[in-house]
C-alpha cells in the first residue's frame, strides 16, 4: 500500500498554509538556527520494540497516516524572507523511511543503537520540512523497532503521548483507524494566541521580574558550551518524607509542586549565594477555554521564569504561599514567549536552570490493551534541554528526584550533592512548616567545606605602641626617624618631642579617656603629635587637610572632643572647631619643652583596650560615623606584621633599616602602616600633601631617595606604574603595601612580576582596625584579599547566617582582636553591624563588612564588591577589575580606571575612564586613541567585556584618602557616535536601523543593547546574508553585536567569491598598466574557472570575472539589461578603455553585447575571445532554451551534472529530482562538492535565468579583433557544433578581423587546464598583437 | 539582602558579658554566651531599645 504522502510533487510543494510561531517555537528555531554545527539537543527520540512478527507495510502506512493527519508533523519552517519566522504547512510530504535489516547482525543490538544515536544526530535543517523520520529495524526473531525522531518544535511530551495511541490504533488497523474522528488542529491554537492581550501579559512579567539586578546562572554563558546530551543522577525520596511533603502542602493549602519549586529555589540559592533566585519552568501553554485543546497535536509547551524571594525572616508557610500566588498571578501570561519575556526584563539571561514537575502518571489501560494488541513491548524515549541544569521532580507513589546536568559544568559528585541537599532540604521544610525559613535552613545538612578561615592564635605582648617606640628610640638615638623636607628628626629627637608633647597636653588635663582633635599640617609633628596624644592615654582625631571646618567641628561633637590641636597661625576657624564644645590648643614652642620622661610615667593605667583613635568615614546617609578603636588591633596587627610583612622585606634589601614613604593622609587608617615602620626603627619620609598627590614628582621621590617602602592605594599605585615605578634600569622600592580599596589585575600583575618589588595586600575594614586578611602577589596569580592574619576569623555567610559553601560567594564577617568598639554615639547603629557571634568563642562579636567574598580551594579569599553593588553587564558577571588590566596595559594608556555605572536609559554600562599617555590636544586625536584602545580591547576580551564607553580624562580623581573618587568621575556624553564608514559598516547599520526600528545607528552601538532580542537577531541575519555573501549565523551577531564590529566579521570573512565582479589577478605596481581582461560568466554564474588564464597571460594583466548578480540577488529583467548592468560594473572599475572582453558559453554573448555597447561610446575593445558558443539569430529556433520551468529545471540540473565532470550514477534518472542532484553532488567528491547547498541553488538558478533571458541576445557589429574557440568533443550531454557553421554564425558581426580556433575538448571543458594551456598562450598573442597595433 | 537589614524582619536584642548589645534575627539560633533582652520586635523597635539602653558603647563588665 502506498501512503498518500509519497505521491505529491517533491519540487513545488504545494503551502496549504502559512501560520505564525508558537513562543516556545521561536526559541527553539533560535536555538536550532545559532550554531549550524552544533549538535542539536531539541532533537527528539522515541523508539518502538514490537515483538515478532511485524507486519512493516502496516507499521508504515500508520506513520503515513499520522503525517497526513496532523499538518503540523509536516511543518517547515522560514525565516529569511519574512519579518518574524513562519511555519508553512505543505499539502503533503514524503514520508521520511528507511529499513535496516538486522535480523542476522551479531550485535544486533548495538547495530540498533547505532541507528539511533545515527538519526538523532542527523540535523534536521529547519526549512525542509518535514522535520520527523522513521527508521525501522528488523530485527529477526526478536521482532522490530520503529525509531522515531523528530525536532522539538513540532511537538510537546503531551503530544508525543497522544501520539504513542494514535499511531498503535492505526496500526492495529492495518495502517489507519478509520474510527478516529478529525483531529483539532494546532492551527486553533495559534488563532487563540493571536487573540490574546500580549501587552497586558507583558505586564505581568515585568511587574514579576521588576528590581532584578540579574538573573540566576549556576554555569559561565551558554555561548561558550558545546551542545551535549545531559547526564543524569536519580534518587528516591524517603517513603516517609514523601508523605510529609503532601502533608506540608495541604496543610500550607499549597499544590505539592509548589513545595518542590521552593526546595529547588533553595538549592539554587545554596549554588550562588542568591537570595532572590529565578529558574525556569515548563508549562503545558495548553488554555483550558480552547476546547479540544487537550487532544492536540503540537507544541504548546512553554518555559516561563519562575521568581522567587528567600527571605531567611519569613515563615515557611508563608513563603510557599507566596511562592504559589506569585506562580498563580502569571498563569494568564503563561503565552508569552521566553524572549519576549527576557527582553523586557532588561537584564540578560534570565536563568540557566530548569524545574520540571512531571504530569501524573494517567490511566494506562488503553495503552495496555494496544500494547497487547499490537505486540508493543516497550518505548523508550528520552529528550533534553540546553540547560546546564534541569531538576525534574517525578511524581508516583514515593516521589523521585531527577537531576539531568551537562557534564562539562558539573560532576556527577556534585550532581549528586544537589540533589542530596534538595532533600535535606526538603526534609528541613517539612519539620518547620510553622517556623522562619532562616530556622529551617539551619536544620539542613551542611554539605561541602564551609568558607570559615582562621589565622594562628597568638598571646600579645603587653607592651604599648608607645613604649615599644620609646625602646627603638633608646636603641638607636642617632638613626634618623622622621624625614619632612629638609627637617630631619632622629629617633633621640623624636623621643623628646613625643614625650614632650604628652607633658604638655597632660598639663592641660589631657589623659586617659580623653579625645584629642588634629588639625595640624603634614608634618614630622603630625606623626609626634599622634603618639603624644597616645602617651598621656588619650586618644586621637586625626583631621584631613581637605576636610572644612565644619565638618571637623560636627565629628568632633559628635566625639565629644576634649581639645583640638592646632599650629600657631592656622588657618583653620578656631571659633568654629572650639564651638564643638573642644578646647583649641596651638601646638607652639612651648609644647616642645619639656623633659623627657618614660611612657610607663606618663600613662600608668595603659590597656590594650583603651581606646588610641577615633577615624571617621563616610556614612551611607551622609553623616560621618566614628569609629572608636582600641589598641589592641594595632599592637596585634603590628605583631603580625613583624612576622609577614617586615622581617621578610628587611632579609630582602639586606638587613638594614628601611627608608619608607608616607603618602598616606593620616585622616585614613591606612596611615598606620607607615607609623609601624617607625616603631620598628626605620625612616619615615613624610612626604607633604603635593608632593603625596603628584605621581610623577613622587616617583621621581622614591627614586632620589632610594625609597624601599611606599604603601600606597591601588589608585595611586596605577598612577605610579603609569609614572615609570618599576621602570627598568631604575630603583624599584621593596615592598608596595597596597590598602583601601580593590586591587586591579594591572597593579598585581606589575608587582608580581616585577624581579624587585613585592606587593602586598592588606584588605580590612576601620572597624577592623585596617587589617584583617592579607595576602603577597606572590601568593597568587590573580587579586585576592588573602586570608585571616593572627588572631582573625573569617567567615562567608549567607543571609541565613550559615557558611555558604567553598567557592560560593558570601558576605564577610570578621571577629578577633581587631575588632573596634564601635561607632562613637551611635549604639544602635554599633549594634546592628557588631554582632552577636553564632561562630566564634563565648560570648564574642562579628563585624559585618558588606564585601562580597568567595573563599577558594587554596585558602584565598576573592573579593566581588558590595553587597549592594553587583556588576553585571547583559547578564554576565564581570570584574571590572579585569577589564581595567586589559585597558591599562595599552601602551596608549597611561592610567585607567573601568566601572559599572547605572545609564540615564536605565541600563548598566562598562564605562573606561583612560589617562593618556601621550596628552591628547585634538578632540580628533582623542577618538582615534580611544578608537585604537577599544580595538585593541576587543582584541583581549569577549565583546560583553569592552566598555561601552571609553571617557578621556586628564587624570583620575581621588578622595582625600586617595582612592578613586567615583562620583568626580564624568559620565560619558551621549552617544554622538562615529558615524559608520564603509559599505560593510553602513549595511550592518542599515539592517539594524530596519529591524529594531531605530534611527541614526552609530558603529559602535550594540545590537542588543539597543533592544536586539534572539527573534529580531534571526531577522537582521537573513537580512545581512542577502547582503553579504557569507555564512552569517545568529550565533556570530551575538559574538559582533556592534555595528563595527559585526562588519569587521562580515568583511574579513565575506566570500566575496560571489560577488558579480571577483578580481581574479591585480595589475602590477609600478610598471604602466596593460588593457585589463574581463571575462563574462557562463550560465551557471560563476566566473572562477577564468582564474586559470592568470598564468597564461603573464604578470600584471589585470584579470576580472564578472558573474551572474544571480547568484547574490535577483537579476536584471532581460539580456539587455544585463548587457548594461555589466558595462556599469566595467566603467565603475576602468571608466575608460581599452579593454580585452572574453566570454564562454552564455558568457560569449555577453561580451560580443558588451563589446558592442563599449565601442560605441567611443572606447576601444581590443579583443573579443569567444569561448564554444553559437550566435542567437533573430528568429530563435535553437531548440536549447526550454521555455517552460519544468524543462529549465531539468537542464539546469543537467548542467550541474555536466559541471560536476564525474559519472552520473545510473540510480539517477532523467528527469532528475533537485535534492537527489544536490546529494549525489555533495556526495560525489566532484567539483561541486564543497559547495552548501544554498549555493548550488543559486547557481541553479543563474543557470535557470541565464538560459531564460539568452534568446534575447542581440549582438552589434563591433571592430575588436574577435576568435572563436569551438569545441570539438561532444561529452557531458552536450554535442560539438559544426565549426563552420558556427563561425559563419559569428563572422557576420565582425567588421575587422574574425578568426577561429579549434579545442579539442567538450563544452563543458573549456576553462579546464587543458583546455586553457590551448586557449590560453593563443590569447596572449592576440591581445599583445592588438596592443602593438594600437602603439 | 543581609538578615540584618530586613526592615520587614523580627529581631531580638542580645547583651553579652561586657554588656555590648547585638541586634539579632529571631529566626537564628541564639548564641552562647548571649542573652535576650528584648524582643520579638520589628526592626525599628529593636533600634530604638538600643538607642535607649546603651549609651556607652565601651565594653564593660556588667551584672549579667
Amino acid at each position: 500500500m502506498t501512503a498518500p504522502t509519497t505521491e505529491a510533487s517533491h519540487d513545488e510543494p504545494e503551502i496549504i498554509d502559512v501560520l505564525p510561531l508558537a513562543p516556545l517555537q521561536y526559541g527553539l528555531l533560535f536555538h536550532a538556527l545559532a550554531d549550524p554545527e552544533a549538535l542539536d539537543v531539541y532533537t527528539m527520540q522515541s523508539t518502538y520494540r514490537f515483538a515478532a512478527p511485524v507486519d512493516v507495510t502496516a507499521l508504515r502506512t500508520a506513520c503515513a497516516t499520522l503525517l497526513e493527519r496532523h499538518p503540523i508533523l509536516r511543518a517547515g519552517f522560514a525565516h529569511e524572507q519574512f519579518d518574524t519566522p513562519v511555519q508553512f504547512i505543505p499539502a503533503a510530504v514524503p514520508l521520511p523511511w528507511r529499513e535496516l535489516d538486522l535480523s542476522g547482525a551479531p550485535a544486533a543490538q548495538r547495530e540498533l543503537e547505532r541507528l539511533q544515536v545515527d538519526e538523532r544526530q542527523q540535523k534536521f535543517e529547519m526549512s525542509r520540512p518535514p522535520l520527523i523520520r522513521f527508521a525501522y529495524a528488523d530485527l529477526g526473531e526478536d521482532g522490530g523497532a520503529l525509531v522515531v525522531t523528530n525536532h522539538h518544535i513540532l511537538i510537546d511530551g503531551w503530544s508525543d503521548a497522544l501520539l504513542v495511541t494514535e499511531l498503535l490504533r492505526h496500526y492495529r488497523a492495518g495502517g489507519r483507524e478509520k474510527s478516529l474522528g478529525e483531529p483539532a488542529q494546532f492551527r486553533q491554537y495559534l488563532q487563540w494566541l493571536q487573540d490574546q492581550d500580549t501587552e497586558a501579559a507583558r505586564g505581568t512579567w515585568r511587574g514579576q521580574l521588576a528590581g532584578l539586578s540579574g538573573g540566576t546562572l549556576v554555569a559561565p554563558p551558554a555561548a561558550q558550551r558545546a551542545a551535549v546530551l545531559p547526564e543524569v543522577v536519580e534518587q528516591q525520596l524517603p517513603a516517609g518524607l514523601s508523605d510529609e511533603l503532601i502533608a506540608l502542602a495541604r496543610s500550607a493549602r499549597v499544590s505539592i509542586n509548589t513545595v518542590y519549586s521552593l526546595a529547588w529555589s533553595l538549592a539554587l540559592r545554596r549554588l550562588t549565594g542568591q537570595d532572590t533566585v529565578v529558574f525556569g519552568s515548563t508549562v503545558s501553554g495548553r488554555p483550558p477555554e480552547l476546547s479540544g485543546v487537550d487532544e492536540m497535536i503540537g507544541l504548546f509547551l512553554n518555559t516561563v521564569p519562575v521568581v522567587t524571594e528567600l527571605d531567611p525572616h519569613t515563615q515557611v508557610g508563608d513563603l510557599l504561599r507566596q511562592v504559589q500566588s506569585r506562580q498563580g498571578e502569571s498563569l494568564q501570561a503563561q503565552f508569552v514567549g521566553l524572549s519576549t519575556i527576557q527582553q523586557d526584563a532588561g537584564i540578560g539571561a534570565l536563568f540557566d536552570t530548569l524545574y520540571v514537575m512531571r504530569n501524573t502518571p494517567e490511566d494506562d489501560q488503553e495503552l495496555d490493551t494496544l500494547s497487547q494488541d499490537t505486540g508493543l513491548l516497550e518505548i523508550d524515549g528520552g529528550d533534553a534541554t540546553h540547560y546546564p541544569l534541569t531538576f525534574i521532580v517525578h511524581p508516583d507513589e514515593i516521589y523521585r528526584l531527577i537531576l539531568a546536568y551537562q557534564g562539562e559544568c558539573f560532576c556527577a559528585d556534585s550532581a549528586q550533592e544537589i540533589v542530596d541537599s534538595v532533600i535535606s532540604t526538603l526534609g528541613a521544610l517539612a519539620a518547620h512548616a510553622d517556623q522562619p525559613l532562616g530556622t529551617a535552613l539551619a536544620a539542613v545538612n551542611t554539605v561541602g567545606r564551609p568558607a570559615i578561615l582562621a589565622g594562628t592564635d597568638r598571646q600579645l605582648a603587653d607592651a604599648s605602641l608607645v613604649q615599644l617606640l620609646e625602646r627603638t628610640a633608646a636603641a638607636h638615638p642617632e638613626r634618623p626617624a622622621l624625614i619632612d623636607g629638609p627637617q630631619v628628626l632622629d629617633y633621640a629627637g623624636l623621643w623628646a618631642e613625643v614625650s614632650s608633647i604628652a607633658c604638655w597636653l597632660s598639663g592641660q588635663g589631657i589623659g586617659a579617656g580623653s579625645k584629642v582633635g588634629i588639625g595640624l599640617e603634614r608634618s614630622n609633628r603630625f606623626v609626634t603629635s599622634i603618639f603624644g596624644i597616645l602617651a598621656t592615654g588619650a586618644a586621637y582625631i586625626p583631621l584631613d587637610a581637605a576636610y572644612p571646618d565644619s565638618r571637623a567641628a560636627k565629628m568632633f561633637a559628635t566625639a565629644g572632643a576634649d581639645a583640638v590641636l592646632l599650629e600657631p597661625g592656622s588657618t583653620r576657624d578656631a571659633a568654629q572647631l572650639a564651638a564643638s564644645g573642644a578646647r583649641v590648643l596651638v601646638l607652639d614652642e612651648t609644647a616642645l619643652g619639656h623633659r623627657p620622661i618614660s611612657a610607663a610615667a606618663l600613662n600608668p593605667g595603659y590597656s590594650h583596650q583603651d581606646t588610641a583613635y577615633l577615624m571617621f568615614t563616610s556614612g551611607s546617609t551622609g553623616e560621618p560615623k566614628g569609629v572608636s578603636v582600641p589598641h589592641r588591633g594595632l599592637v596585634n596587627m603590628l605583631a603580625n606584621h613583624r612576622r609577614e610583612i617586615f622581617d621578610p622585606a628587611i632579609g630582602r634589601v639586606g638587613d638594614r633599616a628601611l627608608a619608607v614613604a608616607h603618602t598616606v593622609s593620616f585622616a585614613f587608617d591606612m596611615s598606620w602602616e607607615e607609623l609601624f615602620w617607625l616603631i620598628e626603627g626605620h625612616t619615615v619620609h613624610v612626604l607633604d600633601e603635593s608632593l603625596r598627590r603628584d605621581a610623577e614628582q613622587m616617583v621621581g621621590y622614591l627614586r632620589e631617595k632610594s625609597v624601599d617602602v611606599i604603601n600606597v592605594t591601588p589608585s595611586v599605585a596605577s598612577a605610579l606604574l603609569a609614572e615609570g615605578l618599576l621602570e627598568e634600569g631604575q630603583h624599584h622600592p621593596a615592598l608596595v603595601l597596597l590598602g583601601g580599596e580593590a586591587v586591579g589585575a594591572d597593579v598585581w600583575e606589575a608587582l608580581r612580576n616585577d624581579p624587585v618589588s613585592e606587593g602586598y595586600n592588606l584588605y580590612g575594614p576601620t572597624e577592623y582596625t585596617i587589617n584583617a586578611l592579607g595576602a603577597g602577589t606572590d601568593d597568587s596569580s590573580v587579586p585576592v584579599v588573602g586570608a585571616p592574619i593572627e588572631n582573625t576569623s573569617a567567615w562567608v555567610l549567607d543571609s541565613a547566617l550559615r557558611p555558604v559553601r567553598n567557592g560560593t560567594p558570601g558576605e564577610l564577617y570578621l571577629a578577633g582582636a581587631g575588632l573596634a568598639h564601635g561607632y562613637v554615639s551611635r549604639p544602635a547603629l554599633t549594634a546592628s553591624r557588631f554582632v552577636a557571634s553564632p561562630h566564634g568563642e563565648r560570648g564574642s562579636l562579628m563585624y559585618r563588612t558588606g564585601d562580597i567574598v568567595s573563599l577558594d580551594s587554596s585558602g584565598q579569599l576573592h573579593f566581588h564588591g558590595r553587597s549592594d553593588s553587583q556588576v553585571k553587564i547583559r547578564g554576565y558577571r564581570i570584574e571590572p577589575g579585569e577589564v581595567q588590566a586589559v585597558i591599562a596595559a595599552d601602551p596608549r594608556v597611561a592610567s585607567a580606571a573601568v566601572l559599572a555605572r547605572r545609564m540615564p536609559q536605565g541600563n548598566v554600562a562598562l564605562i573606561g575612564y583612560i589617562v593618556p599617555a601621550v596628552p591628547a590636544a585634538e578632540n580628533e586625536d582623542r577618538d582615534r586613541m580611544t578608537e585604537a584602545v577599544k580595538a585593541r580591547a576587543r582584541r583581549e576580551l569577549p565583546d560583553y567585556m569592552v566598555p561601552s564607553h571609553l571617557v578621556v580624562i586628564e587624570k583620575l580623581p581621588l578622595t582625600s584618602n586617595t582612592k578613586l573618587d567615583v562620583a568626580a568621575l564624568p559620565m560619558p556624553a551621549p552617544s554622538s557616535g562615529r558615524a559608520p564608514e564603509g559599505i560593510a559598516e553602513n549595511a550592518v547599520a542599515e539592517v539594524f536601523s530596519t529591524v529594531l526600528g531605530v534611527e541614526n545607528v552609530a558603529a559602535e552601538d550594540d545590537f542588543y543593547l539597543l533592544g536586539g532580542d534572539s527573534l529580531k537577531a534571526m531577522r537582521a541575519v537573513s537580512l545581512l546574508r542577502a547582503r553579504f555573501d557569507a555564512p552569517l549565523t545568529v550565533g556570530a551577531l551575538a559574538a559582533a553585536p556592534s555595528v563595527e564590529s559585526l562588519a569587521a566579521k562580515l568583511s574579513a570573512g565575506t566570500d566575496a567569491s560571489f560577488d558579480v565582479v571577483l578580481p581574479l589577478s591585480g595589475p602590477s605596481v609600478g610598471s604602466e598598466a596593460a588593457a585589463p581582461l574581463y571575462c563574462f560568466h557562463p550560465a551557471g554564474g560563476l566566473g572562477w574557472s577564468y582564474a586559470g588564464l592568470a598564468g597564461h597571460l603573464g604578470r600584471g594583466r589585470e584579470i576580472i570575472a564578472l558573474q551572474s548578480p544571480r547568484l547574490t540577488g535577483p537579476a536584471p529583467r532581460d539580456m539587455a539589461a544585463l548587457r548594461d548592468a555589466m558595462v556599469a560594473h566595467i566603467r565603475a572599475r576602468h571608466p575608460h578603455g581599452p579593454y580585452h572582453l572574453l566570454g564562454w558559453s552564455f558568457g560569449a554573448h555577453l561580451a560580443h553585447m558588451v563589446a558592442g555597447v563599449l565601442e560605441a561610446e567611443g572606447d576601444q575593445v581590443l579583443t573579443l575571445s569567444l569561448l564554444d558558443a553559437d550566435a542567437v539569430h533573430a528568429t530563435p529556433q535553437q531548440g536549447t532554451a526550454p521555455d517552460d520551468a519544468a524543462g529549465l529545471e531539468q537542464e539546469a540540473l543537467n548542467f550541474l551534472l555536466a559541471g560536476a565532470l564525474r559519472e552520473i550514477p545510473h540510480w539517477l534518472e532523467s528527469p532528475y529530482q533537485r535534492d537527489d542532484v544536490l546529494e549525489f553532488l555533495a556526495e560525489s567528491g566532484g567539483v561541486w562538492s564543497h559547495f552548501a547547498s544554498d549555493k548550488l541553488e543559486a547557481i541553479l538558478d543563474a543557470y535557470s535565468y541565464s538560459v531564460s533571458v539568452l534568446p534575447g541576445a542581440r549582438y552589434a557589429r563591433v571592430e575588436a579583433a574577435t576568435r572563436l574557440y569551438t569545441a570539438t568533443i561532444s561529452r557531458h550531454g552536450v554535442p560539438a557544433s559544426d565549426p563552420s557553421a558556427c563561425a559563419e554564425g559569428w563572422a557576420e558581426y565582425s567588421t575587422r578581423s574574425f578568426a577561429q580556433h579549434l579545442v579539442e575538448a567538450g563544452h563543458h571543458e573549456m576553462t579546464s587546464p587543458a583546455a586553457l594551456g590551448v586557449i590560453g598562450p593563443q590569447l596572449r598573442a592576440d591581445m599583445s598583437a592588438a596592443e602593438q597595433d594600437r602603439a | 539582602m543581609n538578615p540584618f537589614d530586613r526592615t520587614d524582619g523580627s529581631f531580638l536584642i542580645l547583651v553579652n558579658h561586657l554588656n555590648q548589645h547585638s541586634l539579632w534575627p529571631e529566626f537564628a539560633q541564639i548564641p552562647d554566651g548571649w542573652t535576650q533582652v528584648f524582643g520579638p520586635a520589628s526592626l525599628e523597635a529593636a533600634n530604638e531599645y538600643v538607642q535607649t539602653h546603651w549609651t556607652d558603647i565601651t565594653p564593660r563588665e556588667s551584672a549579667l
